[in-house]
């Protein structure tokens, strides 16, 4: 077994000041119960501790920035990493207020050693904006000190696990009991007997500890020595996803709503990947100061997983419309999603074989959808049909217009139809035109829509060479042959 | 120091002007000439008349870059012109072509039987002068499509319009041809080719009046008179509806034997 425990020690902090990097330089505390909880660096070096009332605080250092911690956001946040972390194994465990546990060993190989994982997931994590510490031991407990501790052992890339069981605990015997699990109460009643490491506190014999101490702390020496196995919960992505950001300070134009937009799609990228899913309509939801709510789709050709274009496309689409003054809060919801193993370069066939798709101009297509609307392009589509209105239709998905078009068994030969065709046939007069050649008879669809018309070559007044036919109505041009 | 620093800065501002500005498609380089070499050598693309074809610059059709054609009305041959290039680029690329505002249906079977791969074809629908330009400079820019037709509103086009997509075009390696009314010619433009089509005053057997108004590496050419296509190959099917004719008349005849 080999876990590491991500610990994110300014979460609280973090998620409090997100998409405010101004902030994030001054001075700042999360205050729980008016005590300082947790704290940015430029507050510790402006010598606020731990533990201290924020008057204090806010006495030391008076443009101080303090915010509330709210309990449920930092769970509710959490969850959300369990994507990220999950891009890394399938044994993911929560354990509150700001850790994750992982379950790695199953996973070496995969991202070619240890280093990689943990590399990736720092990456990952810086990206959504937090500071990871992350410890790598042979139980979870033992994990946990490491991360809290914040000190790293230098394994190899695939370490086996004797060694790191051993290296583990030799390390573990070097750290402080304060970032152990114990109670505080435990903790201060071992510093007054002159226990102050693991390692002195695994050494006492075990019987003498018990008549001291709760069986708890036993039982957490079991947990660390991995004589007692811990059962985790493990936890998988969301079935869906949705996310929110609520602004501090109303956003009042469009450029300054990139930031927060990019933050949601990255995190629904990481959500998609975790899922191998990739994202087709992306719904946007901006609330202004008076809740009045804007929503915006934007729709793609094929299922993306690329945050730039995501990004990129939802802005475009963005440009267009009007948003409300004061933007309060961005939603975020990937309302249809596609497996990717569809969109992948080869599309089987009905006949089980693969077929090569000419490269597809899919992100341009995108572009147009998203700054001109979706009806604002059409490819097109040939069909068997003797009529000529059925024998093409607009198509504005690429996949179905693939499958259904193809070079038509009955061959015409070239020049015998227009290459212009109207829409709708024109009413005109026969005698303004000169019969060139004809008719031919083009008789179909007695089931639906019947068509019995003799068509002719004519040459308008003009000179233009136009496609005529003749029906029960009259005379009618149906195209050019331009 | 901070002097130091800022002067550096600056020249290097300049530095990367430069280079963006020696970048730019419009201005020339001798050094570019091994290029120039090439694209002389290279074959264009044909436009299915030889006469015409030895008349333009490169022996066709240009790759990329602008052209213009000048028509009075619709149906006097302005599509069959581009069909033999249209099939060539469908052969040689994998790049599709794009359609934007074009005045009717492209009629799909017809393509098809042309030899027009139709899953390759998009048509573009703007609602305005400002969205085609849009449409067309992006499309440009993309490099995805290797020709395009387009329609435009003459009387909101301007002269900078049309340089700029002169520009793109040749970024992004495209054939574009631009369809403008007759009434166009008086105008200036930045297209690399530009020719006027009128049908013959006498319509005699669908000849068409072509005029280089303007191309690269020589002269106007006025008045070159073609033979479309489509009134020839339209002759070849009477004649195969005449031979259908003859051999039901003989299968008939010999039927009535047994």
């Amino acid at each position: 077994m080999l876990w590491l425990c991500v610990h994110l020690p300014l979460m609280g902090l973090e998620i409090a000041q997100h998409s405010q990097d101004l902030a994030k330089r001054k001075p700042a505390v999360l205050a729980a119960d008016q005590k300082v909880y947790r704290m940015n660096e430029a507050a510790g070096k402006a010598g606020i501790l731990l533990g201290s009332s924020v008057a204090t605080a806010t006495s030391l250092v008076p443009e101080l920035l303090h915010y509330r911690r709210d309990c449920e956001a930092e769970r509710k946040h959490l969850e959300k990493l369990v994507p990220i972390a999950y891009r890394c194994t399938p044994r993911v465990a929560l354990s509150s207020p700001y850790d994750l546990k992982l379950e790695v060993s199953g996973s070496l190989k995969l991202f070619e050693g240890l280093n990689n994982i943990v590399q990736h997931l720092k990456r990952s994590l810086a990206k959504v904006g937090h500071t990871a510490q992350i410890g790598i031991a042979h139980t979870p407990a033992v994990a946990r000190v490491f991360a809290h501790a914040h000190s790293v052992i230098a394994f190899t890339d695939y370490p086996d696990e004797a060694t790191i069981r051993s290296d583990s605990l030799e390390h573990l015997h070097t750290l402080s009991l304060k970032y152990s699990e114990l109670k505080t109460t435990d903790v201060e009643c071992m510093f007054n007997m002159g226990i102050r490491f693991f390692g002195e506190l695994l050494d006492l014999p075990r019987g003498e500890l018990r008549q001291r101490f709760s069986s708890d702390v036993l039982r957490y020496l079991s947990r660390l020595t991995g004589e007692l196995a811990e059962p985790q919960q493990y936890v998988a992505p969301a079935t869906q996803f949705t996310s929110v950001i609520h602004l501090l300070e109303p956003l009042l134009d469009k450029p300054s709503l990139s930031k927060p937009m990019e933050q949601l799609v990255i995190e629904m990228v990481h959500w998609l990947q975790s899922k191998q899913l990739g994202v087709v309509e992306a719904t946007w939801q901006f609330t202004a100061t008076d809740a009045q709510t804007i929503t915006i789709s934007c729709r793609f050709a094929y299922p993306r997983i690329d945050p730039q274009a995501i990004l990129e496309f939802s802005e475009l689409s963005l440009s267009e419309r009007e948003l409300p003054q004061e933007v309060l809060s961005l939603r975020l919801e990937a309302t249809q999603v596609a497996s990717l193993a569809k969109a992948g370069a080869l599309a089987k066939d009905l006949m089980g074989g693969y077929e090569v798709r000419p490269v597809l101009p899919e992100d341009l297509l995108d572009r147009l959808t998203a700054r001109l609307g979706p009806d604002s392009w059409e490819l097109l589509c040939s069909h068997d049909d003797h009529r000529p209105e059925f024998a093409w239709s607009p198509a504005s998905d690429h996949s179905t217009s693939h499958k259904k078009s193809h070079h038509p068994s009955t061959e015409i030969a070239a020049n015998s139809r227009p290459l212009w065709l109207f829409a709708r046939p024109l009413s005109v007069k026969s005698k303004d035109f000169e019969i060139l050649q004809g008719p031919v008879r083009i008789e179909d669809g007695w089931w639906e829509d019947r068509v019995q018309r003799d068509y002719f070559v004519g040459r308008h007044e003009s000179g233009a060479l136009c496609w005529l036919f003749n029906d029960e109505y009259g005379w009618f041009q149906h195209g050019y042959f331009a | 120091m901070y002097l130091k620093y800022t002067y550096v800065h600056k020249i290097r501002i300049v530095v990367s002007g430069l280079h963006a500005l020696l970048k730019h498609k419009d201005i020339w380089r001798a050094e570019d000439i091994a290029e120039i070499v090439a694209y002389q050598q290279r074959t264009n693309l044909p436009t299915g008349f030889t006469a015409l074809d030895r008349l333009l610059y490169g022996n066709g059709w240009p790759r990329d870059g602008l052209v213009e054609i000048l028509t009075e009305v619709h149906g006097c041959g302005e599509l069959q012109l581009l069909i033999p290039g249209l099939c060539r680029l469908m052969e040689e690329e994998t790049r599709w072509i794009a359609w934007i505002n074009p005045p009717f249906v492209p009629y799909a079977p017809a393509l098809n039987a042309h030899d027009i791969d139709v899953n390759r074809v998009f048509l573009v629908h703007p609602k305005n002068h400002r969205e085609a330009l849009w449409a067309t400079e992006k499309i440009l820019e993309s490099g995805s499509c290797s020709a395009m037709l387009v329609w435009l509103d003459e009387q909101q086009l301007e002269e900078k319009q049309l340089r700029r997509i002169q520009t793109r075009a040749k970024e992004g390696r495209a054939w574009i041809t631009i369809f403008r009314p007759m009434h166009a010619q008086v105008k200036s433009s930045p297209a690399e080719l530009r020719l006027s089509l009128r049908l013959a005053e006498t319509h005699t057997k669908d000849q068409v009046n072509l005029s280089i108004l303007k191309r690269k590496g020589g002269w106007p050419v006025p008045n070159l008179s073609l033979q479309l296509h489509a009134y020839r190959a339209l002759f070849v099917n009477t004649r195969i509806a005449a031979q259908w004719q003859q051999w039901r008349q003989q299968h008939s005849l010999a039927g009535a034997k047994y």
